[in-house]
This record gives C-alpha cells, structure tokens and sequence, in this order.
C-alpha cells in the first residue's frame, strides 16, 4: 500500500517536472532558456520530453503492476467478506471496533439476539447469526457492493492503460494538409518525415471559415470527400469537434491557411493565360501573417505579342478598403497587391512597374487593354489524422472508472458484530460498528436496537 | 435581451454573502442565535439571487458563463456558496460559516471585480455538447474541494487550540469529529466530481483534436490534483489516516486545485488559454 502511494506522488511529480518546463521545444528554445549546460542534464534525463520518456513509461508501467498485485491479493479478502463472513464471537475485540456500545438486558440471549436481528434488518442489514458456546454472534452487513468499488477504480485504470499501450501500438497519429481540389492518400506520422500510405485518399472541395458580426471565428469546415478504389465513398464537412472517420481513421479539423493565388491575364483578343504564386504564411503575436514566397513573388507571361511581367506585392488576409486594408486575421477577404511591367527584364528602372492597386477574389483590373484577375485564393486545410482501434478499451475504462469511485464513495459498506453474552441477571449485548472512512453513521441503527432491547 | 439585469442580481447577492459572512463572524465573537439565523437568511436569499443571477445570463448569452475568469468565478463562487449551505444543513453546525462564508465571498469579490462578460462568439474548439457536464463537474469538485479545505483548516486550527486551555477558538469551531468528517465527505464528492472533469474533458479531446489524452498542462493538473485525493483517500481508508495528517493532506490538495484553476492558465501555456 505504501508503495502505491509513493508511486502515486512520484508519478504526480514528474508530471509537475513535464508542465514547468515546456516539452518538445526546439533546441534553440531550450539552450536560449536554460543554457547549454542544463540543457545537456535536461536531455540526457529526457525531461524535454517526460510523457514519452522510456523512465516514465516504466513508472506508469510500475504503477499497473502494483495495482494489478495489490487488487490481485485483496482479491481473496473482498471475496470472504462478501459471501464469506467472518463471525466474530470475541467480545473485546468487538469493543475495539470503531464505535461500540454495551447494553444490559433482563431477558434471556436467544430472546435479545432475536431482537437485535430484528432491529437490523428493519434497517436494511444483512445478517448472518451463530451460536458459540453459550453466546450468540451476529454479523451485519450493509452495502456489500462497495467492497468491490475500489476494486472496478482499479481495474478501470488497468483497462485505460492497457487500452492506452494498445492504441500505442495499433494506432497512429499524424497530419495532412490538402489544398482545395486536391486530393491526397498519404499523411505525415508525427515525429517522422516520411510519407505513409492511407489505404484511400481524401479530397478538399472546399475550406471555408465561418465568424460572427465581430468577426470572431465560428466554425473552421472543411468540404472532404472519401475516394476508395476510384469510388466516392463517403462525404462530409468536418468541423472542429466534428470529425470524419473512414475504416478505423479520423480526421480532426485543425489548421488552414492560404495555398497559392491564380491570376489570370486576359489578352484584348481573349486569350489568357492563368499564373499561380505559391503564398507562405508566418506566425505572429497578433495571428498569421501571409506573403508570396520571395523568389516566386514575380512571374512572366507572353500573350498576344506582348511580353507581361506580373509581380504579387502582398497579400491580406481580410480586405476591406484601401484606407483600412485588413479587417481581421483571418483569411476571409484575401487580396493581393498586384504590379505589372511590359519592360521587364531589359529595363530595370522602378517606373516601369504600374501598380493594379488591391484585387480582392474575382476583382479585375486593366492594363493596356490587358485584364488581370486575381481569379482564386486557394485555400488549404490542415487535418490531424488519427486511428485508434483501442478507443472502445479506452472509453469502456472510464465507463468503469466512474462506476468504481460512485459505488465506493456512495454505496457505504457498514459492518455491525453483536455478541449475546449471558450473566447472572439476563444477559450482556456488545455492538460494535465499522464504516469504510467514517465511524459515526450508526447512530440510528444503535438507537433502533436501544429501542427493540427496551 | 441582455445580461445586465443578471450581473446586478449577482452584485445583490454578494452583499448579501458580506453580510452573511459578518453576521457569521459576529455569531462567534458573541455567541447570539440571533446573529446565526440571520447569517443563515441571508446566505440563502444570497443563493437564490445568485441562481436566479445565472440562469439570466446563462439564457442571455446563451450559454453558461464560463469564458473567462469573471465569468467562470460566477459559477465557482455559486457551488461553493451552495456546498456550504448544504453542509450546514447537514451537521446542523453554524460554526463552519466562520470560516466557510469569508471564503465564498472572497470567491464572489474576485468576480465582482475582475472585467465582464465576453460578447464574443464561442470559438469552434469550445463548441461541443461535452462543454456542460464537463463545466459543471468542475464547479462541483472545486467548490467541494474548496469547503474541504475550509474544514481542514479549521481542524488544524481547533486542534491547536484544544492543546492549550482557554482558547479563544476551542469552543467556537465544529468538533474535530464532525470537522473530519466533513472533509472526508467534501472530498469524497469532490474526486467523484474531478474523476467526471476528467473523463468528459478527455472524451471532448478525443472529438476536438483526436487524442483524449495530450499532457497539456492543465490535464496534468487536473490529474494531480486527482492523484494528491486519491492519495488523500487511500492513506484514510487503508492506512486509517485521520485528523491532523489527514487534514494536512486535503490542504495540500486544495493547493493543486488552486494552481490547476489560476496557476496553469496564468503561468503555463497550454491549450486552455482561451480568453
């Protein structure tokens, strides 16, 4: 016992050790914070990573051990005390017990033994009587299912870590980023940086983001459709705490952002031709921050005998006005900075670029006759794929957790030994009473054997 | 329709408490029934403004305040204004408003005083049918972990004094029998409660981000606190550990609620950030 408990507080202090110092940061991050020579300590112990530290595993896995022990050699006693009780006839033990009381009675054993039964059963006890000798003992129980309380809180610990190690070894985790009308059958596992294979693939129709007047976000959804053997096989737009699953794998709304810019140059003659600049985005205090990636940011195209080089400036997320360029973070109203140059690359002067101003999606504007559209931002959705087959462990371990601390802490096992001891003038009743954690809830079962002895 | 009417009946309800509490602590500087009674009226005119004060915002913004620490504090100082009544209503015993009811008004100050309510809309990660149980048991096992610590301070503080004689708080606190108890009770409910917090939190993990269990700091916390119980529990039920060391324990359980309730969302960066 005292080892479950010493195992229990170093397990709670090595968890406090895993939420002061922040895990799975860069290298950087940690030689910036605690210098080099900590760092090393730090590392080598694994306390950069404690959750999934080889030692802390081993602690969990010391845990489930001692519980499996200790429930495995309380098993016999909980059994016993359940179906088997054991008759106490000795008096001075019965007066050890947490509460006891002593009452003299006129009347003959048999008669007072009978009247303490009765009294406790109308209290709901279960009783079990045997004579010894000249004196009558009495075993009453109440609540009996609470013994095996503690006994479900254990063992649902035992099935949550074993549904845990299950889903360790079954299941995976991992992520996926589709940008609209892609489609993709592999995904990134965390922590490795090769691609593994889905089985199926996955189509973004199309990501939007829902917000209120204030523009606050609602709801991240993404349009996804199920391909398996060439087949559309399933269809829904997840949200955040809505989820898609198909054979066995989930896949959790969990990031966004802007995938690349189409514009479209259209010539007076009506040919066109449509570019596409790749855009990346960067985290900031205030949100994220989108760009055109630099060595991409410019491009040229030949279209009906004139030499066009278009460049994407910038790019806001939430276009309003010119005046007020964006209204929120968020990626509602993109629009990008457009400048052209039909003089580029032979002469390098700055004044040769003519600004299109902000074009905002499916906003033109001209240049010599020449119309230029930013025809679509191409948005991406960023989804956390995951399979555990052992969840059903996992859940029906919580079912039972909650089952065993109810039944322990609410359904309390009582016990009353009653001896009937004769003596010279009628007889002698010796109570003594015991609760798990409390000792004075028998006060009215004593007053209802005063009562009956009366 | 607004919250406004519900953030006045809250403020009526706090000075209600701070009469309560006055009149609770009157009642022991001069033993008077009369001042015991009427600690007791006021606290449960208190309540029910206070109830009524949730269930209009709650309907006014369509949701249980729980966004911030203003309007998580409005539930926090209601449970344990509630547990408190309950206890007093089950040991008869006016006593423990001494220490209870300055507590639950501390509590109710803090909301008084911290910035409103948020206007905003609920962010998508927050939007999930495990939100209610999984807030209100955290509003349960708080406050009843909070009325544990009460009871184990004012055991600590009545065993002392029993050590000397004549002391002022010998005979004006609960028995030590009835102060253990209580404990015992409080933190039975409340790890029934916390062991609820964690569940539902874990399977509203498991639909938001596909994990049920990540080590985000508040998780760990919450599952310390569940273990420094556990411990509490195991050390009083197998080892037969009661009063002082018992009491010593709950005490230190209620600072692991604390930190895992202010703490983890002021000092660590966690997924629970929110506001």
């Amino acid at each position: 016992m005292k080892t479950a408990i010493v195992l229990l507080l170093i397990l709670a202090a090595t968890s406090i050790a895993g939420t002061i110092i922040q895990q799975n940061q860069s290298d950087e991050f940690y030689i910036k914070t605690y210098g080099q020579g900590l760092y090393s300590v730090l590392k080598t112990l694994s306390l950069t990573d404690v959750y999934h530290s080889i030692w802390f595993i081993l602690l969990m896995g010391l845990v489930g051990v001692n519980l499996a022990v200790c429930s495995i050699n309380r098993f016999g006693i909980a059994w016993r005390r359940t179906f088997k009780p054991e008759i106490a006839a000795d008096p001075d033990r019965i007066a050890r017990m947490a509460v006891s009381e002593k009452i003299a009675c006129k009347d003959k054993v048999e008669l007072v033994a009978s009247k303490i039964e009765a009294a406790l059963r109308s209290r709901g006890y279960c009783i079990v009587k045997k004579n010894v000798c000249d004196k009558v003992a009495i075993h009453a129980a109440k609540g009996r299912l609470s013994i095996w309380g503690p006994y479900l809180t254990h063992l649902s610990i035992l099935v949550i870590f074993v549904g845990a190690a299950l889903g360790g070894l079954t299941g995976f985790e991992g992520y996926v980023i589709i940008p609209e009308g892609k489609r993709i059958s592999a995904y990134y596992p965390n922590n490795s940086d090769r691609l593994k294979n889905l089985g199926f693939s996955v189509e973004l129709v199309k990501f939007g983001i829902t917000h209120d007047q204030y523009r606050n976000p609602t709801g991240y959804k993404s349009d996804l459709i199920v391909y398996d053997g060439g087949k559309q096989v399933a269809r829904k737009v997840i949200d955040v705490n809505h989820p898609l699953s198909y054979k066995g794998v989930s896949f959790y709304q969990s990031g966004y952002g802007l995938s690349h810019l189409v514009l479209r140059i259209t010539a007076p003659d009506g040919r066109f031709e449509k570019l596409s600049f790749a855009i990346g985005s960067r985290e900031t205090e205030h949100g994220t921050v989108y760009g055109i990636i630099e060595d991409q940011a410019w491009k040229m195209v030949r279209l009906g005998g004139k030499k066009l080089t278009v460049f994407v400036h910038d790019i806001v997320p939430d276009y309003v006005s010119d005046n007020r360029l964006s209204a929120s973070m968020l990626p509602l109203n993109p629009a990008a900075n457009v400048y052209v140059n039909d003089r580029f690359p032979e002469y390098k002067g700055l004044d040769a670029w003519k600004s299109l101003g902000w074009l905002a999606e499916s906003k033109s504007a001209k240049h010599d006759n020449y119309k230029i559209t930013a025809e679509k931002f191409v948005r991406y959705t960023g989804l956390q794929v995951a399979a555990n087959p052992a969840l059903p462990v996992v859940y029906a371990g919580f079912g039972l957790m909650l089952a065993g601390v109810f039944i322990s802490f609410y359904l309390n096992y009582r016990i009353i030994r009653v001896v009937v001891e004769p003596v010279s003038e009628g007889s002698v009743a010796i109570l003594g009473a015991q609760s798990r954690a409390e000792s004075d809830v028998f006060d009215g079962d004593f007053r209802k054997i005063r009562q009956m002895l009366e | 329709m607004t919250e406004h009417l519900g953030i006045i009946l809250f403020k009526t309800a706090f000075w209600l408490y701070v009469v309560s509490a006055a009149c609770y602590i009157m009642r022991i500087i001069r033993v008077q029934s009369v001042a015991g009674k009427s600690a007791t009226t006021f606290l449960l005119a208190g309540i029910i403004l206070h109830t009524a004060s949730l269930v209009w915002i709650t309907i006014a913004i369509g949701r249980l305040p729980y966004l911030n620490l203003h309007e998580y504090l409005l539930m926090f100082s209601w449970g344990a204004a509630v547990l408190y009544a309950a206890t007093e209503l089950l040991t008869k015993d006016r006593s423990f408003g001494t220490f209870a009811m300055p507590v639950v008004t501390l509590l109710a100050l803090v909301a008084y005083r911290e910035p409103e309510i948020i206007q905003r809309s609920v962010m998508p990660a927050l939007q999930s049918p495990w939100r209610v149980p999984h807030i209100i048991s955290a509003v349960l096992a708080y406050s009843s972990f909070t009325i544990a610590y009460v009871a184990a301070a004012m055991y600590l503080v009545r065993e002392k004094a029993e050590s000397k004689s004549g002391s002022f708080w010998a005979s004006r606190l609960p028995a030590l029998k009835v102060l253990d108890r209580v404990i015992y009770r409080a933190i039975a409910f409340g790890f029934l409660m916390q062991t609820v917090l964690l569940i539902t939190g874990a399977i509203w993990a498991q639909y938001a981000w596909g994990r049920y269990w990540g080590w985000d700091p508040k998780e760990t916390w919450a599952l310390i606190t569940w273990l420094i119980y556990a411990a509490y529990l195991h050390t009083r039920i197998t080892m037969g550990w009661r009063g002082r060391k018992s009491a010593i324990l709950a005490a230190i359980g209620f600072v692991a609620v604390m930190f895992t309730f202010f703490g983890v969302s002021k000092l660590l960066s966690g997924l629970h950030s929110y506001a």
